[in-house]
């Protein structure tokens, strides 16, 4: 936000500096404010405005959104308007005076050119040198810019695929390894354990990404999800999981329904309180219907403990998926919460 | 009985597979490998009834190993991925049902 302002500061500061240059130049600089009708230091005054305006207009908007997208034409041709209006607006603004002197007669050919003044080409090509540095300049520092942006973004895209590619099959492969380790030394619980967690994890890099998947996997991942539970939590809870009816030939959204029992392990277990979870699910041809109960128990970070993050993400996306064809009913009191979903499978 | 071979390019696969081939008292896996070479010079000489195979290996696919030997042996074709849902095949790891 410093940063923001400091950045701010000096864009705000390098203008003031720009602006000022016709002022402290102006050919008969006096400390009034006399140079503002001063003709020639106004018109620069104008011209150095309208510079200004365009250098920040190319450098946010027509770049980006011409050049860098090869609309070539209308970029040059903007460019050119610009162009014009710093040299034409000031003219047009504060016309240029015309000098009137005394000339005596023998002079009055030499003088009639000098009253026509230089070429309004002179006058006013050092405002066409300024506008083309200044042009020139927002390109520079836009382009390469950009360059850094896109070698940032390259790096990162990078990163992210590194990290989804090499870490997958480093793990499923030590997991491979050590269940086949574990069968060695006829350890047959470890190596269901790791199976299990093998196959869960499968499950969620595999398919979670489908927007539907069989009802059947989504079956299998929930009774991993509560048989890696039992293990990690003994007997400090009673669990009760049932689920009853024909899972297949249907299909379900993938990890619809982990997130409530997720909630129920996170919340509801507590050794030194009596818990109990229990998670009913019930398959009627294309009707599911889903519960989970778990007792509540004080724990010393309760604030952190009721956020209801996954809770609200699996209600959106029940909503997103699902738009009447399911009932939620979520009943919370000091000791017990329980959830009761019914669904219309597709 | 029947004679077995299984070509994996992991050993765990390898492994686990020998494992369960022991519990099974018709099946006798003679020998494992992670080279196909190893296992084509060793088909030459001593003909299987059964190879369990991997689809996916870095020299040679499966299949095309397969169509490369001389013999007619059953097959059992097995795959790492599940990305490819390939119907008569046999997933890994392994497990008992």
């Amino acid at each position: 936000m410093n940063l923001r302002l400091g950045r701010i500061a000096l864009n705000i500061a390098a203008c003031l500096t720009f602006l000022s240059i016709p002022i402290l130049l102006a050919p008969d600089a006096n400390p009034t404010w006399d140079f503002m009708v001063h003709g020639e230091t106004f018109r620069d005054l104008i011209a150095y405005s309208i510079m200004i305006i365009y250098f920040y207009a190319n450098y946010f908007y027509f770049i980006p959104n011409y050049f860098l997208r090869k609309k070539h034409l209308p970029f040059y041709l903007i460019a050119l308007i610009a162009l014009v209006l710093v040299l034409f607006i000031p003219i047009l603004i504060s016309p240029f005076e015309h000098h009137h002197l005394i000339i005596p007669p023998e002079l009055k050919e030499h003088a009639k050119r000098m009253e026509q003044g230089p070429p309004i080409f002179f006058i006013l090509s050092h405002n066409i040198f300024l506008f083309i540095a200044l042009f020139l300049y927002t390109m520079v520092i836009r382009i390469s810019n950009q360059w850094k942006q896109t070698q940032k973004e390259k790096l990162n895209a990078e990163l992210a695929f590194l990290k989804a590619q090499v870490n997958p099959h480093f793990l499923f492969n030590t997991l491979n390894g050590i269940y086949a380790t574990a069968l060695d030394e006829k350890a047959m619980h470890s190596a269901n354990a790791i199976v299990q967690l093998s196959a869960m994890m499968r499950y969620v890099m595999t398919e979670a990404s489908e927007t539907y998947v069989s009802l059947e996997k989504e079956m299998n991942y929930i009774t991993s999800y509560i048989e890696l539970q039992k293990i990690r939590l003994g007997n400090t809870v009673k669990i009760d999981f049932t689920m009853t009816g024909l899972v297949e030939g249907k299909k379900i959204a993938p990890l619809l329904l982990i997130p409530f029992v997720e909630n129920a392990f996170k919340h509801g277990v507590n050794p030194d309180y009596p818990s109990y979870i229990l998670v009913n699910i019930l398959i009627k041809s294309t009707d599911l219907e889903f519960q989970v109960y778990n007792t509540i128990n004080k724990t010393i970070n309760q604030g952190a403990a009721y956020s209801g993050l996954g809770l609200n993400n699996a209600r959106q996306r029940l909503e997103l998926l699902y738009p009447g064809q399911h009932t939620l009913k979520i009943q919370h009191d000091a000791n017990d919460f329980s959830i009761f979903l019914s669904l219309h499978l597709k | 009985m029947i004679n077995a071979i299984a070509i994996d390019d992991e050993p765990p696969a390898l492994r686990v597979l020998e494992n369960f081939c022991n519990r099974i008292d018709f099946i006798s896996l003679q020998k494992t490998f992670t080279k196909t070479e190893d296992a084509m010079k060793y088909l030459e000489k001593f003909p299987v009834d059964l190879i369990f195979l991997d689809i996916h290996m870095p020299a040679i696919s499966g299949i095309d190993f397969y169509k490369s030997i001389k013999q007619e042996t059953m097959v059992i074709l097995s795959r790492h991925t599940v990305s490819m849902p390939l119907k008569g095949l046999i997933s890994m790891p392994l497990t008992i049902c």
